[in-house]
């Protein structure tokens, strides 16, 4: 069976006036279905940048990228938009939760935008599963600001999961949470991870996410390390 | 179904003071564009009403060619004014009343002064029945021809003035008829007119008209100036004298024809079937008119009213479509990390452009909605009221009152709904167009 992330040669340079930056060098990178891997690294190493590529919400400068057997190294932005809604849910640093929205509608939003969203009973019932299996159910019709930040991290979670997605990428996931939510939400996700078999990806600095994690990567200068999980 | 729809209802409501600030510009320039509307449309109701019902009548029946000629006053293209042929006219469906007409040119005199005129003679029967307000075109102190007249003339005030004799007193200054009541008004017009009336009938004055027949005959006859005429169109208050029909006919030979049938109908919004059906019936040796065909002066003014209206319209428009788009853009600005989220989950960039177009809309479309409902109760509210205008030509005051259409209404509300779409494309485009990686990063 093929990997869920191939990633080859994967180069990345940005254009800043007459300077090229390379961001990333050369990476080779193939993670398998149902891993629970950390990506880590000082800051400007790269890591938010390959976390980018694999999301789909940039391209490579150059080397190819094939994620769950499809080639996505070429696709113009609305096919990437249609890969990032079927097969990708992200968790936000900053959560990221449409304002608007209550806990509800946020959740089931990525389902709710598609070109042919699905019976809106069938969805509703998969998000109140969704909701109580993240402990958010009391909080359905509440609007982001009047949840915690752990609260709001849970409907990040859950509106990730919503589209059943191959991958989940978080960045950063616990930056902004305290210590005591910060391993509720990772519990929350290992418990997910092993429930679902859905392959977590994460980019963090918080060493008790690294400490959870089965695969660690290490990123410096633009090329991938590849070190020991637990 | 997609959520876009109710998230961009939604929006709206989540930046009140931006969503007031641009439903408010809208508001503001379609009630703006009511008013004005309202007012022109009002203004040009009364020059309207003035020609169709006060002087041309709406329809004029003439004999074949006269209308070509009708700068050198073809007195020898008359036709028949026969019980008849206004049975024939009257007839036809939409028509109201037909009166006969002549008009006639010569010279006028008071003895020591003479001078050339357009003679109108009028069927002083009839005349009310197609111009129902030809009264009122006498000015306050002087009294219109009535039935049973016959050596009498109304001339225009203007040529009285010529002829040394006393002018009507004006009438109460228009800003005391505004800032008064009703019956203030009405008294300060008639303390005017009575004013007036007792120095007038202390004299009355004769002059002698002179003029010519078809055949070549000249011909004079002395009459009794009765009232003083005022027009809009200032060549008739210097050029123009009305006479009995009768007196014309005597005058140049012209027993039992007329050169014109003026025609009131029941309803302008029919004049031209109306004209047609007449042409139909009246056959090819007569030729068919419209108010406005006959009276292009009033028709080029209302043209230059319309004009200006839609300029003034189009600056308003562009106003507030100016400050949709500034709203529209600081609405960008604001929620760029939020675009780039609906981007990451899977939004495509169509649906982020309607997104913000359907907000645009939604605003438009209320702030129309509203702008429309205060114009036409504004518009409502001063036509009730009326406002006292002096316009010559319609016994010296006239009371506007402004009005807009339904279809127009509904026509504001569109353009202001589709104009803040319109007004939105650009800021919608540049949210379509932010790239995810760097619409996630800002802060």
């Amino acid at each position: 069976m093929s990997h869920l992330l191939d990633l080859k040669g994967i180069e990345k340079h940005y254009e800043l006036g007459k300077t090229t930056v390379t961001a990333l060098r050369g990476v080779d990178l193939q993670v398998e279905r149902g891993e629970f891997t950390v990506v880590t690294g000082p800051s400007g190493s790269g890591k938010t940048t390959l976390l980018n590529i694999i999301g789909c919400l940039d391209r490579a400068s150059k080397g190819s990228y094939v994620l769950d057997g499809v080639d996505v190294s070429e696709r113009d932005f609305d096919d990437l938009a249609e890969v990032r809604n079927q097969k990708i849910g992200f968790i936000f640093q900053s959560f990221n939760l449409i304002p608007v929205l209550d806990v509800a509608e946020n959740i089931e939003f990525p389902c709710a935008v598609r070109k042919n969203p699905e019976d809106a009973k069938k969805l509703r019932a998969r998000v109140n599963a969704l909701a109580k299996r993240v402990g958010l159910e009391p909080y359905l019709r509440h609007k982001p600001d009047e949840l915690s930040g752990g609260q709001r991290q849970r409907v990040a979670i859950a509106r990730a999961l919503i589209t059943e997605p191959r991958l989940v990428l978080a960045d950063e996931p616990t930056a902004n949470l305290d210590s005591t939510t910060s391993e509720a939400i990772i519990d929350l996700m290992l418990e997910l991870n092993k429930e679902q078999g859905v392959t977590f990806l994460f980019s963090t600095h918080d060493p008790r996410v690294v400490k959870h994690a089965k695969r660690a990567l290490q990123i410096q200068d633009g090329k991938i390390h590849d070190g020991a999980g637990h | 179904m997609s959520r876009l729809p109710a998230l961009a209802a939604r929006n709206v409501g989540r930046n009140g003071r931006r969503s007031l600030i641009t439903g408010a510009a809208i508001t503001v320039a379609v009630i703006m564009v009511m008013l004005l509307k309202g007012f022109v449309s009002g203004a040009a109701g009364l020059m309207v009403a003035d020609v169709v019902e006060g002087r041309s009548g709406a329809i004029q029946v003439h004999k074949k060619g006269y209308v070509d000629s009708i700068e050198s006053v073809p007195t020898r293209l008359n036709i028949p004014y026969t019980p008849e042929l206004i049975a024939k006219i009257q007839a036809v469906p939409n028509v109201k009343g037909v009166t006969g007409r002549i008009v006639f040119n010569g010279l006028v005199g008071n003895g020591s002064t003479q001078t050339m005129f357009i003679g109108r003679a009028i069927d002083l029967e009839r005349e009310t029945q197609a111009c129902p307000r030809a009264k009122s075109t006498v000015r306050a102190g002087g009294e219109p021809l009535s039935p049973g007249d016959g050596a009498h003339v109304l001339i225009g005030y203007e040529l009285s003035e010529s002829f040394g004799w006393a002018v009507p007193p004006p009438l109460p200054p228009t800003d005391a008829l505004l800032t008064t009541s009703a019956a203030q008004r009405g008294a300060l017009v008639a303390g005017s007119i009575a004013e007036w009336q007792a120095k007038a009938s202390a004299k009355r004055h004769t002059v002698s008209v002179q003029s010519t027949s078809p055949a070549g005959r000249s011909n004079a006859i002395d009459l009794e100036v009765k009232g003083y005429s005022v027009s809009s169109m200032p060549f008739e208050n210097k050029r123009v004298l009305t006479v009995p029909l009768a007196t014309a006919q005597a005058l140049i030979d012209l027993d039992g024809r007329v050169t014109e049938y003026a025609i009131g109908v029941e309803d302008l919004g029919h004049l031209e079937e109306t004209k047609l059906a007449l042409q139909a019936a009246l056959g090819p040796e007569f030729e068919v008119h419209s108010w406005h065909e006959l009276n292009t002066f009033v028709r080029d003014v209302i043209n230059r009213q319309n004009i200006v209206f839609s300029a003034i319209s189009m600056v308003l428009f562009i106003i507030a479509l100016t400050v949709i788009a500034n709203t529209m853009l600081m609405s960008v600005f604001e929620r760029v990390r939020e675009i780039g989220t609906l981007l990451a989950v899977g939004v495509r960039r169509r649906q982020v452009l309607q997104l913000f177009i359907i907000e645009a809309a939604v605003i438009g479309l209320i702030g129309g909605v509203i702008g429309a409902a205060v114009g036409r109760f504004a518009l409502f509210v001063i036509a009730t009221i009326g406002i006292p205008i002096e316009m010559p030509g319609t016994s010296g005051h006239a009371l506007l009152q402004p009005s807009v259409t339904l279809p127009f209404v509904i026509g504001a509300v569109i353009a202001a709904m589709f104009g803040a779409l319109a007004a939105s494309a650009l800021p919608a485009r540049r949210a379509s167009r932010l790239n995810p990686v760097d619409a996630l990063r800002n802060a």
